[in-house]
This record gives C-alpha cells, structure tokens and sequence, in this order.
C-alpha cells in the first residue's frame, strides 16, 4: 500500500517496552538539530491515550466518559487534531493501544488523517524484565499480562476514570502483534527492536525513508549519537523521566538476549508456548525449552 | 416547573434536579431549561467547532452520543433533547458542566474551574485542572471547620460598580471513589453516584448552601503540571503577573470562552481576582498522599497572612 503524502498522522505503535520511546526520542533529535535534546520535552505531539489531548478537541471532563463512550469519540478526536494542525506537514503520536474497533465497528485509529504507521516489535521474552521494571510488578504478574487477552495499560479498577491516560487494551502481545500487522487502511512498517540495536544506522534510515522525512545520513547519525542509550540514561539519571513513576528507571538495560539470564525456564515456556507462533514469525525463539 | 437558586441565578427548569437549591421566586427567570427539540445547527455562524460541539457567540450546541443534545442560548435559555432510554443522571450531569457554562459566558460571567472554602466570612479558592484536588482539599478542610462554598466551578463577575462578585455554583460537592481513601472516610449511603458506572459521587450540602456572594480572602492554584522538588508540599505566593497568567487558563471549559470570544471578559475578571487577594502556587509531591500536611499548610498560612 501507498502512502498518502497528503495525510499528516504518523503512528509510532508498539507493545510497552520495544523501543517506541528510543526511536521517538531519536526523532525529536533529528526534528530539533541542534543538539540540545532534552528527553522531557520531546519534539512530537503526544500520546493517542492521553486525556490532556481528548480534551482539547471535545468540550468534555473525560472522566465523566464511560469507556465506550471514549473509544466512540477518538477516531474524530484524531481527524480534528490533523485538520486544527494544517500547518504540520506531519504529525508523529505514540500509541500503545492495540488496533481495535469501537462499538460502531470503526476502528479506534481513523484512517482518514492517518499518513502511516511505524510498528516496533520485540522479543516478548525480553519484554518482561523490562515491562516488569516499569510496571514495579513480577516477572510473573507481567508474563500474565502478557499472555492475557484482555490485558489494558493504566487500567483502573472499580470504575476509577481519573488518570492522566485513558486505559488501554492491549490485548495479549501475540494479539498485539497481529491487530498492527493486519491493518489494512494505512501501511504499517515493522521494525525489530533487535535490528535497531544490531544495524542501527541502516535501520533507523528505513523508517525515515518509509515516512518520508528527509535527513541525512550525517543527521540521523547526529540524532542517533544524541539519544544513544547512554545519553538517554544520564539524561534521566540527573533529571529524571516524566514517562514513569521516579522510584525507578525507564532506560534500564536496553540490550537483546538478556532474557536468558532473567527469566527461569518455565516463565520462558510460559511465554513461549502463548506467543510461539508469532514468535516465529520474527525470528524469535519459538521452541520450547526442554533443559 | 422547577425553581432553583444556583450559579448566581434564577433558574427555572422542566427538569428536577436534586443538585440546584430550591428556591421559590417571583422574578423573571435568568435560565430557563426545557425538554425539546435541539437544532442540527446554529443559526448564527458558528465561530469554533469541535467533536460533537458548535459555538458561537450567543449559541451553543453539545452531542452527548446516547445521553442527550443540549442547545443553550442567549445567556437564558437551555433546550435538551434526551436520547431514548438515556440516563437521567447522565442527563442533568452534562448539562451542569456543559450547558449551564455555555449560559454563564454568555451573560459575560466567567465560570472559574475552583473550589472554595469559608474563612473568617471571606473565600479561599482552589483553582486547578480536572484531578488537580480540588474537591479532596476542599472537602478536607470542610471536615477541619472551613465550610464548603461552591465545588469545582464558582462563577466570577465584575459588578456594575467595578467590584469582583464571586458566586457559588451549587450545594454538591464531588468525590472519586479513591479519594475517599485518602481523606480516610466512609463513603456513605448518602453519597450519591453521578453516573450509574462511574466511581465518582456526589455529597449534598444544601443545609449548609450560601447563597449569597462573599468577598474573596486568597487563592490558590494547583499545580498539577509540576511536581514539588525539595518538600511533599510547597507552597508560594506568585506575583500579581504570574498570578494572572496563571489564572488565565484556569476557567472552566476554556473552548468554550474561545469560542464565544470571551477572552476580553475572562483577562478583565481574572485580573481583577489576582489583584484584589493574594495568589499562591501549590506543588506537591504526587507519589504521595499529602492531603494532611497540605491542609495543615494552608491553614497555617491563611492564619498568619
């Protein structure tokens, strides 16, 4: 599929904890220039989740929405968000909410403002260390998270409606996956964490040639120096991150294979025997450990 | 038909609401709500839309998908056309936070998104976003002997002799469920719930409801954007500047101030507040439950000022 140069959205997607928050603030750096990157005030516009920008394009208190009421309202919220911001050639927004429709069957992401998507995908079994150190919970709890169908981040119980983001549906990660991989209103390019870390150069290239930013090698080289995991670390290390709770760190190891010497065999089965399939499909481990 | 004091307004209304006060008048009505059928358009121009939301400077028009349409204009007149089957609560809810502010900009009053306490006769506000606190500080300090005024909206006007009148919106205060907990109080049967799926409830205080307007005594703003950094509570006194351009975003549903070009009304009252009392800034630690320390504060510093 074509992309539509004359939309504007370009979705930055991705299951928690695959490398969406790396390549955003990679971005931000090549959009900036100038070498005063500062992780707290990225250059994109936002988060499909956030209540902030609902209600900037609704005359509602969000909280006093149901959330059906919400996942009806968001494909229009996000074709208004595109048609105030006429002056943006391209509009980039993070989302973690997996590709689903709402109850009038539309999908929750609109088509009509949406350029493309940049899908990042990661070993599931490297996830959970990391999704457990953000989350503050178990490798266990996560792997469940995981593995469930109906798994939501910033979920709140018993009818709470007052975070900062709305919940989001993730569905399980094999599910996740596959809600992006099958759209087929706007082209999704999928893009391996493990091949950011691996190639990075060339990979970061072709996701800016796919959404058509013009950079560089030199200034892709520019940004990726200024956001190395390193540089990111620190930054957060003396000012910390406003994407996560102080007591802990987001950018924790940021490495590939580092599930081995985390999880014991039966919570990789656990996840291998759920996701194996889809795992496969991306050169991921996707047999079962018998030692 | 139902007659109601609230807003700083004669309100008349097809509709009963449990949460206006009561109030048996003679004069002509300032709003008149009635059930009917809400236009598909303005007749004027419209001068913002948004999803589900025409505006313009006399009329106002909101979608509510499944609850009810609500057409206000003129400053004295709202029509709500509900939706088969819709929620009562659902209904009266969104007119009280949409419809009626619509009303109030239209008469050039400027709905400030504030709680208010009572102090010594005089108003302490609160002002902050939507899940800033207002409600929790102002139903703290209400349980510490500082009576409750008007819960998250309190309807600010400069009088024809050039004084700030400040109004309170109703006698309801609103709480979410988790708030309950961190005051360390039993929700009671008494509170009751906004909509039937929401952890959200409501508390009556028409026993104690003031009608009347009071002078203001200080503000305070909420700063939920930034966190406290040396203490779990900091507070500050701004400078009249600050204090203004602070103010400036606080009233209640700002798109539609924008929409019905009522930027002029809202700089002229809001200034007028950050120059008639003394305006602080609170930040808090906000991995904390500080609702304690935070109202000692504010009592110790309203004593001493």
């Amino acid at each position: 599929m074509r992309i539509d140069v004359a939309k504007k959205i370009v979705w930055l997607a991705s299951y928690p904890k695959s490398g969406n928050t790396w390549f955003r603030m990679f971005l931000s750096a090549l959009l900036k220039n100038d070498g005063a990157f500062n992780i707290n005030t990225p250059e994109i516009q936002g988060i499909f989740s956030s209540r902030a920008l609902f209600e900037q394009f609704t005359d509602f208190d969000s909280g006093y929405l149901y959330r059906h009421e919400v996942l009806q309202l968001l494909p229009e919220v996000f074709t208004e968000f595109a048609n105030l911001n006429q002056s943006s050639e391209k509009l980039f927004l993070k989302v973690h909410d997996a590709y689903i429709l709402n109850e009038k069957g539309l999908p929750i992401i609109p088509a009509a403002p949406t350029r493309c998507a940049v899908y990042f995908i990661r070993n599931p079994l490297d996830i959970v260390a990391s999704f457990s150190n953000h989350m503050g919970k178990s490798f266990d709890q996560m792997i469940l998270t995981m593995n469930n169908p109906m798994a939501f981040l910033a979920s709140q119980k018993n009818n709470l409606n007052n975070e900062s983001q709305f919940p989001q549906l993730l569905l399980s990660w094999s599910e996740h996956v596959l809600s992006w991989k099958y759209v087929t209103q706007f082209p999704v390019l999928i893009i391996r964490y493990e091949d950011m870390l691996a190639d990075t150069l060339a990979t970061f290239s072709r996701i800016t040639d796919f959404i058509g930013l013009q950079a560089s090698q030199q200034e892709i080289n520019k940004a990726l120096a200024t956001t190395s995991f390193h540089q990111l670390k620190q930054q957060e290390s003396t000012a910390g991150f406003n994407e996560i709770n102080p007591s802990r760190s987001f950018f924790r190891q940021g490495q590939a294979g580092k599930w081995v010497d985390e999880l014991t065999k039966e919570q990789a089965n656990l996840i291998i025997s759920t996701h194996g399939t889809v795992m496969q499909q991306y050169g991921y481990p996707s047999s079962l450990i018998m030692e | 038909m139902h007659q109601y004091w609230g807003f700083g307004l004669y309100i008349t209304s097809e509709i009963e609401f449990p949460e206006l006060y009561p109030f048996p008048f003679s004069e002509v009505p300032d709003i008149t709500i009635q059930y009917g059928n809400t236009p598909k358009e303005l007749r004027g121009e419209p001068t913002l839309k948004r999803v589900d939301m025409l505006v313009a400077p006399t009329e106002y028009l909101l979608k509510v998908n499944g609850i009810a349409s609500y057409y206000a204009s003129n400053g004295n007149r709202i029509i709500v056309q509900p939706a088969a089957g819709a929620d009562i609560s659902s209904v009266r809810l969104f007119l009280l936070s949409n419809a009626i502010t619509a009303i109030l900009y239209q008469r050039n009053t400027i709905p400030l998104h504030a709680s208010a306490v009572v102090y010594n006769e005089k108003l302490i506000l609160f002002c902050g976003h939507s899940r800033a606190g207002k409600s929790t500080l102002a139903t703290k300090l209400n349980a510490l002997g500082y009576p409750i005024f008007s819960d998250d909206i309190c309807v600010l006007k400069i009088s024809n002799d050039d004084k700030l009148v400040i109004y309170p919106s109703y006698p309801m205060s609103k709480l979410w469920e988790d708030s309950f907990d961190l005051l360390s109080v039993q929700r009671s049967e008494l509170n009751v719930q906004l909509r039937p799926h929401l952890a959200k409830y409501g508390n009556y205080f028409h026993g104690s409801f003031d009608m009347l307007s009071r002078d203001i005594f200080c503000t305070f703003i909420l700063n939920d954007s930034h966190p406290a950094t040396k203490e779990d509570v900091e507070i500050r006194k701004i400078s009249s500047m600050e204090a203004s351009l602070a103010l400036f975003k606080m009233p209640y549903r700002q798109l539609q101030l924008d929409g019905m070009l009522k930027r002029a009304v809202n700089f002229s009252t809001l200034s007028k507040l950050s120059t008639t009392s003394s305006v602080y800034e609170i930040r808090r630690d906000q991995n904390l439950n500080t609702i304690n320390l935070l109202a000692e504060k504010v009592i110790e510093l309203i004593h001493f000022k």
